[in-house]
């Protein structure tokens, strides 16, 4: 069958200034459905700043962008449903346990059947012990962990991941990779920030490279 | 969702204590201090009394919104709001509600303390005095969380919030201060209507204002 959206992601001549510094210059690209994507460049060269945007997080100066058919950048909230981000914060609530952080996050995504999966995951992924602990209490690895129990269970289409790797132990870039594989093959996007360039070039259909504010493919 | 987020709001209070413990402690020490400065038995005194509640309000009510969205920035907390599909104005009226109920659970506690120590008789008409001190909290509310949200990505939130919050809180403490005498001298409602307007169209021009606006103020 036909895919409805074979690009999962269209963005066009988007730009970015702060204080009439230019980050993100004029920028176009579009992701295929089911492709995991990496993104490089230098420290400061927008690439999270461009991932900000996308998610919501920031507005851009200017600049149109379509998710699965849907405006980005739009004062709409429905097209955020496609997307996850995971930036290089924890991004949790420190005084919430790990189940309830995860629990608040699938509620607000309308996500309420996968609830009752929290503790399943939380054993898969070697949190049982942590997952009713405060979030002060987590290390940053496990936290990162935490983050994976995020992506696993809630419904996205594009994930836009911010140096996932970073603070994670040998098994949990092993686990990751593992869902990495699988998500793609279950027709989810994955646009991922890394630095580690043979990581990227073994696993990534298309790597864009940001540079002087502007966005270089390389097949 | 305004329902999860209230709920995480209260969690998180409970948990911390950061922003009532702090507003009750204040308020109390303000008290004891106006409490040992003045007679509180002189007649003279008496007059000054709903002045002096409201300052104490305000000040201990500012503390709240500087801790307003301090858990959203441990950890960047508040992307996680801001990923989420749900309209941005909820999450300003989550967060509205929350202070709303702090600020009213600290005046429970405060206002008992305040009326026995400096000996201020409460009004005759309970019921009115009540929803007056509701409305009054709501639009306090409404003010401090829009005030908040635009300073609390700022490195100089603590200087910047104060110096907006005040001068937008006076039309409402001015008008606290004229309904509270004109309710202890047990006048009719229409000698301070006017002051109940005031409060009123600001609760709602706030909430409104707050609601429509936050999509824009949340962004970075």
């Amino acid at each position: 069958m036909k895919n409805k959206f074979p690009y999962i992601l269209e963005v066009n001549s988007l730009n970015k200034k702060f204080n009439n510094k230019t980050i993100i210059s004029n920028i176009s690209f579009r992701l295929k459905t089911g492709q995991i994507i990496g993104l490089t460049g230098k420290n400061g060269s927008g690439k999270t700043t461009l991932f900000k945007m996308i998610s919501g997080i920031m507005h851009p100066t200017s600049g149109k962008g379509k998710i699965k058919g849907k405006q980005l950048f739009s004062s709409s909230f429905e097209y955020r449903k496609h997307l996850i981000y995971w930036s290089h914060y924890p991004q949790f609530y420190s005084s919430l346990t790990g189940y309830e952080n995860i629990k608040l996050f699938l509620n607000l995504r309308s996500d309420f059947d996968k609830v009752r999966l929290i503790n399943n995951y939380a054993t898969m992924y070697e949190l049982k012990n942590q997952i009713f602990k405060q979030i002060n209490k987590y290390s940053f690895g496990q936290m990162q962990r935490l983050k994976l129990i995020q992506l696993s269970l809630s419904n996205w289409d594009l994930a836009l991941l911010d140096e996932p790797h970073s603070g994670i132990d040998i098994d949990g870039k092993k686990i990751l990779d593992k869902n990495f594989d699988e998500w793609s093959k279950m027709g989810k996007t994955i646009f991922i920030i890394s630095h580690n360039k043979k990581w990227l070039e073994k696993n990534c259909d298309t790597i864009f490279k940001l540079e002087n504010s502007e966005l270089y493919q390389n097949d | 969702m305004i329902k999860y987020l209230i709920q995480k709001e209260i969690i998180i209070e409970y948990r911390s204590k950061e922003s009532i413990i702090s507003m009750i402690t204040f308020s109390m020490c303000l008290i004891l201090v106006i409490a040992f400065l003045i007679d509180p038995l002189s007649s003279e005194f008496q007059k000054f009394l709903p002045g002096l509640y409201w300052l104490v309000y305000l000040f201990s009510s500012a503390l709240g919104f500087l801790r307003l969205y301090s858990s959203e920035k441990d950890n960047q907390a508040y992307n996680l709001l801001l990923i989420s599909p749900i309209d941005r104005g909820d999450i300003f009226l989550s967060k509205m509600i929350s202070i709303w109920i702090f600020i009213t659970f600290t005046q429970m506690i405060t206002l008992p303390v305040f009326s026995i120590i400096l000996n201020f008789n409460m009004p005759n008409n309970y019921v009115y005095f009540i929803l007056f001190l509701l409305m009054t909290n709501w639009s306090v509310s409404a003010i401090g969380t829009t005030i908040s949200a635009i300073g609390f990505r700022t490195k100089m939130s603590e200087v910047l919030i104060p110096m907006l919050l005040y001068p937008l809180l006076s039309p409402i403490i001015i008008s606290a201060v004229q309904i509270t005498e004109n309710m202890l001298k047990g006048y009719d409602y229409v000698n301070y209507s006017l002051w109940i307007m005031i409060i009123f169209t600001c609760a709602i021009f706030f909430t409104l204002t707050g609601y429509l606006t936050f999509d824009t103020l949340a962004e970075e």
